[in-house]
Protein backbone atom coordinates (compact mmCIF):
# COMPACT_ATOMS: atom_id res chain seq x y z
CA UNK A 1 0.00 0.00 0.00
CA UNK A 2 2.82 2.21 0.75
CA UNK A 3 4.76 1.92 -2.61
CA UNK A 4 4.28 5.63 -3.44
CA UNK A 5 6.98 6.41 -1.28
CA UNK A 6 10.63 5.95 -2.99
CA UNK A 7 13.95 5.56 -1.54
CA UNK A 8 14.74 9.85 -1.72
CA UNK A 9 18.71 8.83 -2.08
CA UNK A 10 17.66 6.73 -5.64
CA UNK A 11 15.75 10.21 -6.72
CA UNK A 12 18.62 12.03 -6.39
CA UNK A 13 21.00 9.96 -7.94
CA UNK A 14 18.35 10.02 -10.58
CA UNK A 15 18.22 13.72 -10.72
CA UNK A 16 22.20 14.22 -10.94
CA UNK A 17 21.87 11.76 -14.06
CA UNK A 18 20.07 13.73 -15.59
CA UNK A 19 21.90 16.76 -15.06
CA UNK A 20 24.32 15.50 -16.80
CA UNK A 21 24.15 15.70 -20.28
CA UNK A 22 25.95 12.11 -21.29
CA UNK A 23 23.32 9.62 -19.37
CA UNK A 24 20.04 12.41 -19.63
CA UNK A 25 18.58 10.45 -21.75
CA UNK A 26 19.01 7.41 -19.82
CA UNK A 27 17.84 8.70 -17.07
CA UNK A 28 14.74 9.82 -17.96
CA UNK A 29 13.97 6.11 -19.13
CA UNK A 30 14.88 5.15 -15.77
CA UNK A 31 12.81 8.05 -13.87
CA UNK A 32 9.83 7.07 -16.41
CA UNK A 33 10.19 3.20 -15.48
CA UNK A 34 10.37 4.05 -12.03
CA UNK A 35 6.76 5.95 -11.67
CA UNK A 36 5.05 5.10 -14.69
CA UNK A 37 2.11 2.90 -13.59
CA UNK A 38 2.22 5.05 -10.45
CA UNK A 39 1.66 8.28 -11.99
CA UNK A 40 -0.70 6.63 -14.58
CA UNK A 41 -3.15 5.68 -12.01
CA UNK A 42 -3.22 8.71 -10.25
CA UNK A 43 -4.05 10.24 -13.43
CA UNK A 44 -6.29 7.58 -14.01
CA UNK A 45 -8.52 8.32 -10.76
CA UNK A 46 -9.07 11.52 -11.91
CA UNK A 47 -10.01 11.11 -15.34
CA UNK A 48 -11.13 7.83 -15.74
CA UNK A 49 -10.26 7.28 -19.71
CA UNK A 50 -7.39 5.39 -20.91
CA UNK A 51 -6.62 8.27 -24.14
CA UNK A 52 -7.34 11.14 -21.81
CA UNK A 53 -4.46 9.29 -19.16
CA UNK A 54 -2.07 8.67 -21.94
CA UNK A 55 -2.12 12.09 -22.99
CA UNK A 56 -1.87 13.34 -19.46
CA UNK A 57 1.09 10.95 -18.71
CA UNK A 58 2.90 11.79 -21.93
CA UNK A 59 2.43 15.55 -20.75
CA UNK A 60 3.73 14.79 -17.63
CA UNK A 61 6.80 12.97 -18.65
CA UNK A 62 8.01 15.51 -21.57
CA UNK A 63 7.62 18.17 -19.08
CA UNK A 64 10.17 16.37 -16.51
CA UNK A 65 12.21 16.45 -19.79
CA UNK A 66 12.06 20.13 -20.33
CA UNK A 67 12.19 20.96 -17.11
CA UNK A 68 13.89 18.35 -14.70
CA UNK A 69 17.28 21.04 -15.04
CA UNK A 70 15.84 23.51 -13.38
CA UNK A 71 14.10 21.31 -10.39
CA UNK A 72 15.49 22.35 -7.11
CA UNK A 73 17.01 19.31 -4.90
CA UNK A 74 15.07 21.03 -1.82
CA UNK A 75 11.88 19.20 -2.73
CA UNK A 76 10.83 15.52 -3.78
CA UNK A 77 10.99 14.19 -7.18
CA UNK A 78 7.90 12.35 -6.91
CA UNK A 79 6.19 15.03 -5.30
CA UNK A 80 6.98 16.99 -7.71
CA UNK A 81 6.17 14.70 -10.60
CA UNK A 82 2.56 14.06 -8.87
CA UNK A 83 2.16 18.07 -9.20
CA UNK A 84 2.66 18.05 -12.45
CA UNK A 85 0.70 15.00 -13.03
CA UNK A 86 -2.10 15.94 -11.48
CA UNK A 87 -2.23 19.79 -13.14
CA UNK A 88 -2.10 18.03 -16.09
CA UNK A 89 -5.04 16.15 -15.10
CA UNK A 90 -6.85 19.05 -14.39
CA UNK A 91 -6.08 20.89 -17.37
CA UNK A 92 -7.37 18.26 -19.37
CA UNK A 93 -10.96 17.98 -17.18
CA UNK A 94 -11.20 21.61 -17.90
CA UNK A 95 -10.09 21.28 -21.60
CA UNK A 96 -13.50 18.91 -21.77
CA UNK A 97 -16.05 21.47 -20.12
CA UNK A 98 -14.65 24.47 -22.43
CA UNK A 99 -14.42 22.41 -25.28
CA UNK A 100 -18.17 20.92 -24.94
CA UNK A 101 -19.93 24.24 -22.79
CA UNK A 102 -20.84 22.14 -20.46
CA UNK A 103 -21.05 22.49 -16.60
CA UNK A 104 -19.04 20.28 -14.39
CA UNK A 105 -22.24 17.71 -13.49
CA UNK A 106 -22.37 16.75 -17.41
CA UNK A 107 -18.35 15.70 -17.50
CA UNK A 108 -19.05 14.17 -14.26
CA UNK A 109 -22.06 12.29 -15.82
CA UNK A 110 -19.64 11.52 -19.08
CA UNK A 111 -17.48 9.91 -16.66
CA UNK A 112 -19.67 8.19 -15.04
CA UNK A 113 -20.93 6.48 -17.76
CA UNK A 114 -17.68 5.40 -18.50
CA UNK A 115 -17.46 3.33 -15.09
CA UNK A 116 -21.00 1.77 -16.54
CA UNK A 117 -19.25 0.74 -19.21
CA UNK A 118 -17.83 -2.71 -19.22
CA UNK A 119 -15.31 -1.94 -21.38
CA UNK A 120 -13.44 0.37 -19.15
CA UNK A 121 -14.46 -1.18 -16.21
CA UNK A 122 -14.90 -4.24 -14.61
CA UNK A 123 -15.52 -3.80 -10.68
CA UNK A 124 -18.41 -5.27 -9.00
CA UNK A 125 -21.64 -3.22 -8.12
CA UNK A 126 -20.30 -1.72 -5.00
CA UNK A 127 -16.82 -0.91 -6.42
CA UNK A 128 -18.36 0.67 -9.16
CA UNK A 129 -20.77 2.93 -6.91
CA UNK A 130 -18.12 3.87 -4.57
CA UNK A 131 -16.09 4.99 -8.08
CA UNK A 132 -19.48 6.95 -8.87
CA UNK A 133 -19.50 8.48 -5.29
CA UNK A 134 -15.55 9.95 -5.96
CA UNK A 135 -16.95 11.63 -8.84
CA UNK A 136 -20.02 13.45 -6.86
CA UNK A 137 -16.73 15.36 -5.00
CA UNK A 138 -15.37 18.39 -5.78
CA UNK A 139 -12.06 17.49 -8.05
CA UNK A 140 -9.47 18.65 -5.45
CA UNK A 141 -11.34 16.72 -2.95
CA UNK A 142 -11.73 13.88 -5.07
CA UNK A 143 -7.88 13.90 -6.05
CA UNK A 144 -7.11 13.96 -2.09
CA UNK A 145 -9.56 11.01 -1.28
CA UNK A 146 -7.41 9.05 -3.94
CA UNK A 147 -4.09 10.14 -2.77
CA UNK A 148 -4.49 8.91 1.03
CA UNK A 149 -6.81 5.86 0.63
CA UNK A 150 -5.54 4.61 -2.54
CA UNK A 151 -2.18 5.47 -2.13
CA UNK A 152 -1.69 6.18 1.62
CA UNK A 153 0.37 9.15 0.64
CA UNK A 154 1.54 11.31 4.19
CA UNK A 155 -0.28 14.52 4.40
CA UNK A 156 3.33 15.88 4.24
CA UNK A 157 3.84 14.93 0.87
CA UNK A 158 0.21 15.59 -0.78
CA UNK A 159 0.72 19.04 0.80
CA UNK A 160 3.93 19.43 -1.54
CA UNK A 161 1.98 18.09 -4.47
CA UNK A 162 -1.38 20.24 -3.56
CA UNK A 163 0.21 23.19 -2.56
CA UNK A 164 -2.72 22.96 0.27
CA UNK A 165 -1.60 23.28 4.41
CA UNK A 166 -1.95 19.28 5.85
CA UNK A 167 -4.79 20.81 8.55
CA UNK A 168 -6.75 21.63 5.01
CA UNK A 169 -6.13 18.31 4.10
CA UNK A 170 -7.52 16.51 6.95
CA UNK A 171 -10.44 18.27 7.01
CA UNK A 172 -10.77 17.87 3.05
CA UNK A 173 -10.11 13.61 3.52
CA UNK A 174 -12.78 14.06 6.68
CA UNK A 175 -15.18 15.37 4.38
CA UNK A 176 -15.29 13.51 1.66
CA UNK A 177 -14.75 9.97 3.57
CA UNK A 178 -18.51 11.41 4.72
CA UNK A 179 -19.84 11.70 2.07
CA UNK A 180 -18.97 8.84 0.53
CA UNK A 181 -20.42 6.76 3.45
CA UNK A 182 -23.87 8.48 3.41
CA UNK A 183 -23.96 7.73 -0.51
CA UNK A 184 -22.78 4.18 -0.28
CA UNK A 185 -25.32 3.33 2.57
CA UNK A 186 -28.01 5.05 0.42
CA UNK A 187 -29.89 2.96 -2.04
CA UNK B 1 -14.23 24.94 6.76
CA UNK B 2 -13.07 21.79 9.36
CA UNK B 3 -9.23 21.96 10.10
CA UNK B 4 -7.68 19.35 11.86
CA UNK B 5 -4.44 19.12 12.84
CA UNK B 6 -0.99 16.99 12.80
CA UNK B 7 -2.18 15.94 16.26
CA UNK B 8 -5.62 14.99 15.89
CA UNK B 9 -7.34 11.57 15.05
CA UNK B 10 -7.12 11.34 11.19
CA UNK B 11 -10.15 10.86 9.52
CA UNK B 12 -11.21 7.26 9.58
CA UNK B 13 -12.17 5.75 6.44
CA UNK B 14 -12.32 1.84 7.98
CA UNK B 15 -16.04 1.77 7.28
CA UNK B 16 -15.77 2.54 3.33
CA UNK B 17 -13.05 -0.50 3.70
CA UNK B 18 -15.59 -2.69 4.87
CA UNK B 19 -18.35 -1.99 2.19
CA UNK B 20 -16.44 -2.18 -0.62
CA UNK B 21 -14.26 -5.14 0.56
CA UNK B 22 -10.91 -2.85 0.38
CA UNK B 23 -10.76 -2.85 -3.20
CA UNK B 24 -8.53 -1.19 -5.60
CA UNK B 25 -9.58 0.47 -8.86
CA UNK B 26 -6.14 -0.31 -10.31
CA UNK B 27 -7.47 -3.93 -10.73
CA UNK B 28 -10.99 -2.96 -12.34
CA UNK B 29 -9.96 -0.10 -14.56
CA UNK B 30 -8.69 -1.80 -18.40
CA UNK B 31 -5.35 -0.65 -19.55
CA UNK B 32 -4.56 -1.89 -23.11
CA UNK B 33 -2.24 -4.67 -23.54
CA UNK B 34 1.46 -3.81 -23.40
CA UNK B 35 0.64 -0.18 -22.53
CA UNK B 36 3.55 0.12 -20.15
CA UNK B 37 6.44 -1.80 -22.51
CA UNK B 38 5.98 0.71 -25.14
CA UNK B 39 5.38 4.04 -23.08
CA UNK B 40 8.82 5.22 -22.28
CA UNK B 41 9.52 4.61 -26.05
CA UNK B 42 6.83 6.79 -27.46
CA UNK B 43 7.49 9.65 -24.99
CA UNK B 44 11.14 9.74 -26.07
CA UNK B 45 9.65 9.62 -29.99
CA UNK B 46 7.35 12.55 -28.75
CA UNK B 47 10.56 14.34 -27.53
CA UNK B 48 12.63 14.19 -30.69
CA UNK B 49 9.79 15.46 -32.32
CA UNK B 50 9.60 18.16 -30.45
CA UNK B 51 13.39 18.63 -30.49
CA UNK B 52 13.77 19.32 -33.92
CA UNK B 53 13.14 22.25 -35.84
CA UNK B 54 9.46 22.21 -37.39
CA UNK B 55 9.29 21.77 -41.21
CA UNK B 56 8.25 25.05 -42.55
CA UNK B 57 5.31 24.30 -45.06
CA UNK B 58 7.28 24.50 -48.96
CA UNK B 59 5.83 28.19 -49.95
CA UNK B 60 7.75 29.67 -47.16
CA UNK B 61 10.73 29.49 -49.29
CA UNK B 62 9.15 31.57 -51.36
CA UNK B 63 8.59 34.22 -48.73
CA UNK B 64 12.46 35.14 -47.92
CA UNK B 65 13.53 38.18 -49.03
CA UNK B 66 16.58 36.89 -50.62
CA UNK B 67 14.26 35.25 -53.33
CA UNK B 68 11.00 36.53 -53.26
CA UNK B 69 12.21 40.12 -53.92
CA UNK B 70 13.64 39.34 -57.48
CA UNK B 71 10.82 37.32 -58.21
CA UNK B 72 8.44 39.96 -57.64
CA UNK B 73 10.38 42.14 -59.65
CA UNK B 74 10.35 39.43 -62.82
CA UNK B 75 6.32 39.01 -62.32
CA UNK B 76 5.98 42.65 -62.44
CA UNK B 77 8.17 43.45 -65.52
CA UNK B 78 6.40 40.63 -66.99
CA UNK B 79 3.29 41.78 -66.00
CA UNK B 80 4.27 45.48 -67.63
CA UNK B 81 5.53 44.12 -70.74
CA UNK B 82 2.06 42.74 -71.36
CA UNK B 83 0.00 45.12 -70.04
CA UNK B 84 1.68 47.58 -72.76
CA UNK B 85 2.03 45.36 -75.70
CA UNK B 86 -1.16 43.66 -75.63
CA UNK B 87 -3.28 46.89 -74.92
CA UNK B 88 -4.93 48.61 -78.18
CA UNK B 89 -4.00 50.50 -80.39
CA UNK B 90 -4.97 54.16 -79.97
CA UNK B 91 -8.46 55.09 -82.26
CA UNK B 92 -7.67 56.01 -85.75
CA UNK B 93 -4.34 54.19 -85.34
CA UNK B 94 -5.57 51.81 -87.54
CA UNK B 95 -6.57 54.13 -90.11
CA UNK B 96 -3.60 56.08 -90.26
CA UNK B 97 -1.74 53.40 -90.97
CA UNK B 98 -3.61 51.50 -93.77
CA UNK B 99 -3.79 55.54 -95.39
CA UNK B 100 -0.11 55.77 -95.23
CA UNK B 101 0.33 52.39 -96.54
CA UNK B 102 -2.35 53.37 -99.67
CA UNK B 103 -0.65 56.53 -100.24
CA UNK B 104 2.79 54.60 -100.82
CA UNK B 105 1.08 52.48 -103.15
CA UNK B 106 -0.77 55.71 -105.50
CA UNK B 107 1.47 56.11 -108.52
CA UNK B 108 2.75 59.66 -109.63
CA UNK B 109 0.48 59.43 -112.39
CA UNK B 110 -3.11 58.72 -110.50
CA UNK B 111 -1.50 62.15 -108.81
CA UNK B 112 -0.93 64.01 -111.39
CA UNK B 113 -4.28 62.39 -113.39
CA UNK B 114 -6.32 64.00 -109.85
CA UNK B 115 -4.65 67.46 -109.82
CA UNK B 116 -5.65 67.62 -113.36
CA UNK B 117 -9.48 66.57 -112.92
CA UNK B 118 -9.86 68.79 -109.86
CA UNK B 119 -7.56 71.96 -110.89
CA UNK B 120 -10.38 74.51 -110.09
CA UNK B 121 -9.55 73.53 -106.24
CA UNK B 122 -6.18 74.45 -106.51
CA UNK B 123 -4.70 77.53 -106.78
CA UNK B 124 -1.30 78.76 -108.86
CA UNK B 125 0.92 77.97 -106.61
CA UNK B 126 -0.52 74.00 -106.26
CA UNK B 127 -2.40 74.95 -103.23
CA UNK B 128 -5.80 74.88 -101.97
CA UNK B 129 -7.31 78.38 -103.24
CA UNK B 130 -9.05 80.12 -100.03
CA UNK B 131 -11.93 81.53 -102.37
CA UNK B 132 -13.32 78.53 -103.93
CA UNK B 133 -13.08 76.70 -100.38
CA UNK B 134 -15.30 79.91 -99.39
CA UNK B 135 -17.84 79.65 -101.70
CA UNK B 136 -17.72 75.77 -101.49
CA UNK B 137 -18.64 75.74 -97.78
CA UNK B 138 -21.69 78.88 -98.68
CA UNK B 139 -23.49 76.47 -100.59
CA UNK B 140 -26.25 74.55 -99.30
CA UNK B 141 -25.07 71.28 -100.27
CA UNK B 142 -21.78 72.22 -98.32
CA UNK B 143 -23.65 72.69 -95.07
CA UNK B 144 -24.19 69.55 -94.34
CA UNK B 145 -19.89 68.90 -94.70
CA UNK B 146 -19.69 72.37 -92.62
CA UNK B 147 -21.77 70.46 -89.75
CA UNK B 148 -19.74 67.08 -90.67
CA UNK B 149 -16.65 68.97 -90.22
CA UNK B 150 -17.53 71.04 -87.23
CA UNK B 151 -19.06 67.94 -85.25
CA UNK B 152 -15.59 66.77 -85.64
CA UNK B 153 -13.69 70.10 -84.82
CA UNK B 154 -11.34 70.47 -87.56
CA UNK B 155 -10.56 73.45 -89.01
CA UNK B 156 -10.63 77.16 -87.38
CA UNK B 157 -12.13 78.01 -90.86
CA UNK B 158 -14.70 75.97 -90.40
CA UNK B 159 -15.39 76.83 -86.77
CA UNK B 160 -15.44 80.55 -87.64
CA UNK B 161 -18.17 79.25 -90.31
CA UNK B 162 -20.39 77.86 -87.49
CA UNK B 163 -19.85 80.59 -85.29
CA UNK B 164 -21.44 82.81 -87.82
CA UNK B 165 -24.83 80.55 -87.40
CA UNK B 166 -27.32 82.40 -84.70
CA UNK B 167 -29.28 80.32 -82.53
CA UNK B 168 -32.46 80.35 -84.61
CA UNK B 169 -30.74 79.20 -87.98
CA UNK B 170 -29.97 76.17 -85.26
CA UNK B 171 -33.06 75.43 -83.85
CA UNK B 172 -34.85 75.60 -87.30
CA UNK B 173 -31.98 73.36 -89.07
CA UNK B 174 -32.11 71.02 -86.32
CA UNK B 175 -35.96 70.93 -86.50
CA UNK B 176 -36.23 70.56 -90.81
CA UNK B 177 -33.99 67.42 -89.91
CA UNK B 178 -34.65 66.15 -86.99
CA UNK B 179 -36.20 62.93 -88.41
CA UNK B 180 -32.65 62.67 -90.08
CA UNK B 181 -30.25 63.24 -86.72
CA UNK B 182 -32.72 60.55 -84.67
CA UNK B 183 -32.21 58.14 -87.63
CA UNK B 184 -28.81 58.85 -87.86
CA UNK B 185 -28.64 58.83 -83.87
CA UNK B 186 -30.12 55.34 -83.96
Amino acid sequence: MSEAQPQINEDEQLVRQFKDERTRSFALHLIIKKYEKKVYWHIRKILIDHDDTDDALQNTFIKVWENLLNFREDSKLYTWLYRIATNEALAILKKKRTRFFLPLVDVEAELSSKIDDSSHYTGTEIERKLQKALLKLPEKQRIVFNMKYYDDMKYEDMSEVLGTSVGALKASYHHAVKKIERFLESD
Amino acid sequence: MLYLSNTQMEPNDEHIRKLTGNSNPEENYKVPQGYFDTFSSTVKEKIEARSQPKKAPFYHAFLRPAFSIPVAAVIVITAGYFVFFSSPAPEGAELLASESQDTLEISEEAIEEYLANDIALVGADGGLDEDILVYALDTEEDKVSVETLDSKGRSGVIKDSAAELDAEDIEEYLLEHADETLFENL
